[in-house]
């Protein structure tokens, strides 16, 4: 890695990493590791020059990464490198209160995905889903979207007049498939007001109702059939065991339930930068254990598949789309969050192609 | 004549726990009838569950539904004897005799016990596929045994599509049962590499692949899980693992692991039990190992997560209906084919032998003291 500090001095050779400024280091003495450097990057006083995702990759495999002390001790004699603690940059989520409340998860949701529609739409395939796609050899993100929602409702067993549930419907890629793929009515239930409303505008003249609600507080079931995808993870380590018990509830006897969930198998939890800048409060953790914790719901556990290599897939392709209307994002978004999504996207493609993270469909019975 | 009071006080202990579990599990035990009560206790006092299993061949008790007595059994398996008894079990209940473990010997002598009982027997109630494993039914509940050849074939071909297994995949399969697996992949095109234990499978497994136009490509040995070598594209095993023996499962993985070429595919069809029963039983002698699998021991999911190494799981699917459902239909087939088994040599009390292990088997999927599982594994990337 090569480092190039403020007056243009350069340091090593390889990718270039760029340091605008002493606050760039007090940013990573204050906070050294993952969140250091997200700060920096954020707020622009550090940049990565070539493509992001390969310097990130050279980055963990980097010493920078861990840095010599003496190194360290050179570095803080530099006048500005000490000083009091930087301002966490705006992007970043300050919620308060006890974990999982009803009003701290609303809080963790808006801060994600109440951003800007259009911002989504940008990024997004037409389906409108941001969650892992199924991707066949040639398929485009669209055609692995629908590949993905239709392995969903065959997981289902979907029937023509079945209702079907979906906790987190997200932008209602999945209630608006499968009420016109396959005929079912279609409960949708997230905690962002601005899918709702784009969710419900979509889904008119289709049986599907969309539910600014928590899931704890739906309350017309059973179900003929439960779906919840990539939303398990903002429900956390405590409040997972109440949302297992949920799905359970919500279902009939004898049906079936399909949770896509992203597992991280080593150092459960979100990660820092993940759980300041993208979804506060979120929690993951190996699959066994999630399995583990459907089953003592009293649900049954009936296939379990990895799809980690679709992520890395699914995210190239939204970092494409992305790149190709970085000006309408900034306009959108702002420049400060436009820099947390790149450095969002290729850290999550990282972690999904290194293995550190992996993403999985589990298919579950109601006895 | 020292044993008396002794026989005496187990049957007595047998009769008490009998009545206990039976007024507890009163409905769901209609139509159990004792012929010979002093006998069936007896049996049960001596020898626990394996006595159990004996008086049913003995002729002792009768059931109208045995898979539904067995299956009220299987559902109140941990709460049969009493907590307190529980942890003697290991010291109550018979150890798995020395002559019966998975060494390479062992395994010689314990393959051929159930595999070499006769071909014929087997193609009496199995299918023309001969395919001895859980079938994967379009729905489960409501198949017929004109059904189970196709979807033995939907089971093996989901298994080796999940081992990517086309033209030109270095196919090795552990447990060749009579070949069908074999025939299939070499159809694909792949190269087949096929190991057995039991002579008798061996030899019908060449027969039905020359017939079957695929001597070519699918090679049958009779050789030792720990005795391949060469690496594979695609590795498969179908409902193998059972007979491996606990002490061996690491070994096990461990050949697996070794045998995979760089980027190579395993698909697995295994039984399981839940892990507390599996640790509860490890060790302990069941009138299944018994009478009908020596050496056999199921492993519980969280077992095989632990043995695993570099392995790792990223694809596992239940068959457990479909399990009981293709055990339902072999009983019933069995049935009637009964007179033409007679006909092979197979008396009254091996037919009772096996009727009671496949209404035991079907009983502990429905009941879920059993499952089995499709895995799909890979090396791990980390």
């Amino acid at each position: 890695m090569a480092i190039q500090f403020w007056d243009g001095s350069r340091h090593g050779d390889g990718p270039l990493v760029e340091l605008r400024g002493p606050i760039a280091l007090r940013h990573l003495l204050w906070s050294p590791g993952e969140l250091g450097l997200a700060r920096a990057y954020v707020t622009g006083s550090l940049d990565f020059h070539g493509d992001l995702t390969d310097a990130l990759r050279q980055v963990r495999a980097s010493a920078a990464f861990h840095p010599d002390p003496r190194a360290v001790f050179a570095l803080i004699r530099v006048p500005g490198v000490l000083g009091p603690r930087p301002a966490a940059p705006a992007a970043e989520a300050r919620l308060s209160g006890r974990l999982h409340t009803r009003r701290r998860d609303r809080a963790a949701i808006a801060h994600h995905y109440d951003l800007s529609n259009a911002f989504y739409q940008l990024i997004l395939d037409e389906s409108m889903a941001y969650s892992c796609a199924f991707f066949e050899s040639g398929d485009s993100l669209e055609r692995a979207q629908r590949r993905k929602l239709d392995r969903i409702c065959d997981r289902l067993g979907l029937r023509p007049g079945m209702r079907l549930l979906d906790v987190g419907c997200g932008w209602g890629s999945l209630a608006v498939h499968a009420a016109s793929e396959r005929g079912v009515a279609v409960v949708g239930v997230t905690l962002s007001r601005r899918q709702r409303s784009f969710a419900g505008e979509r889904a008119a003249g289709l049986p599907v109702e969309i539910r600014l609600r928590d899931y704890r507080d739906i309350d017309d079931g059973p179900y003929d059939a439960v779906a919840s995808i990539e939303m398990g993870e903002h429900v956390g380590q405590s409040g997972y065991p109440g949302y297992a018990a949920s799905l359970h509830r919500l279902l009939r006897p004898g049906g079936r339930a399909l949770v896509q969930q992203m597992s991280r198998d080593r150092r459960p939890g979100g990660g820092p930068f993940i759980e300041r800048y993208i979804a506060p409060d979120m929690h993951m953790r190996p699959l066994e254990q999630t399995v583990g914790m459907l089953e003592a719901a009293g649900l049954v556990v009936e296939h379990t598949e990895s799809l980690g290599h679709h992520y890395v897939r699914t995210v190239r392709a939204w970092q494409e789309r992305f790149d190709a209307r970085l000006d309408e994002a900034r306009a959108l978004i702002g420049a400060e969050r436009t820099r947390v999504w790149l450095l969002y996207l290729a850290g999550g493609l990282l972690t999904f192609e290194q293995g550190r993270m992996d993403v999985h469909q589990i298919a579950l019975r109601r006895p | 004549m020292n044993n008396a009071p002794r026989t005496w006080l187990r049957a007595y202990l047998a009769r008490q726990l009998f009545l206990r579990v039976t007024r507890r599990m009163k409905p769901s035990l209609a139509g159990l009838r004792l012929r010979r009560p002093g006998d069936f206790f007896r049996r049960v006092g001596a020898d626990g569950l394996i006595g159990f299993g004996e008086s049913y061949t003995a002729g002792d008790w009768e059931a109208d539904d045995l898979v539904g007595v067995l299956t009220a059994f299987a559902a109140e398996v941990d709460r049969l004897v009493p907590p307190g008894l529980q942890r003697l079990r290991r010291l109550a209940l018979p150890r798995v005799p020395a002559s019966d473990l998975g060494t390479r010997k062992g395994a010689r002598r314990n393959v051929p016990r159930h595999y070499d009982l006769s071909n014929d027997l087997f193609a009496a109630f199995l299918d023309r596929s001969m395919t001895y494993s859980a079938a994967q039914f379009p729905d489960p509940r409501t198949a017929t045994w004109a059904d189970l050849a196709t979807a033995q074939h939907r089971k093996i071909d989901r298994l080796l599509t999940q081992a990517r297994v086309g033209p030109g995949t270095r196919l090795l399969e552990i447990g060749s049962g009579w070949g069908e697996l074999a025939i299939r992949a070499a159809r694909r095109g792949a190269e087949v590499v096929s190991i057995t234990l039991s002579k008798e499978q061996a030899e019908l497994a060449r027969e039905r692949a020359q017939r079957a136009g695929a001597s070519g490509k699918a090679e049958f040995r009779l050789c030792d899980y720990r005795e391949v070598e060469g690496d594979y594209d695609a590795i498969v095993s179908v409902e193998m693992i059972e007979a491996v023996g606990a002490p061996y499962w690491r070994e096990y993985f461990a050949v697996l692991n070794r045998r995979l070429a760089p980027g190579g595919r395993i698909a697995l069809q295994t039984i399981t039990m839940p892990h507390e029963r599996m640790l509860a039983t490890l060790g302990t002698h069941t009138w299944v190992q018994k009478h009908i699998f020596p050496g056999g021991m199921l492993p519980s999911l969280s077992a095989i997560e632990g043995l695993l190494g570099p392995l790792r799981i990223v694809d596992r699917l239940s068959l457990r209906e479909h399990y009981a459902r293709t055990l339902l239909l072999w009983r019933e087939r069995y049935a009637q084919q009964r007179e033409a088994i007679s006909g092979l040599g197979f008396d009254e009390t091996f037919h009772r032998m096996w009727t009671l292990y496949l209404a035991y088997s079907e009983a502990g999927f429905r009941a879920g003291y059993l499952d089995v599982w499709q895995l799909t594994m890979e090396r791990g990337r980390r």
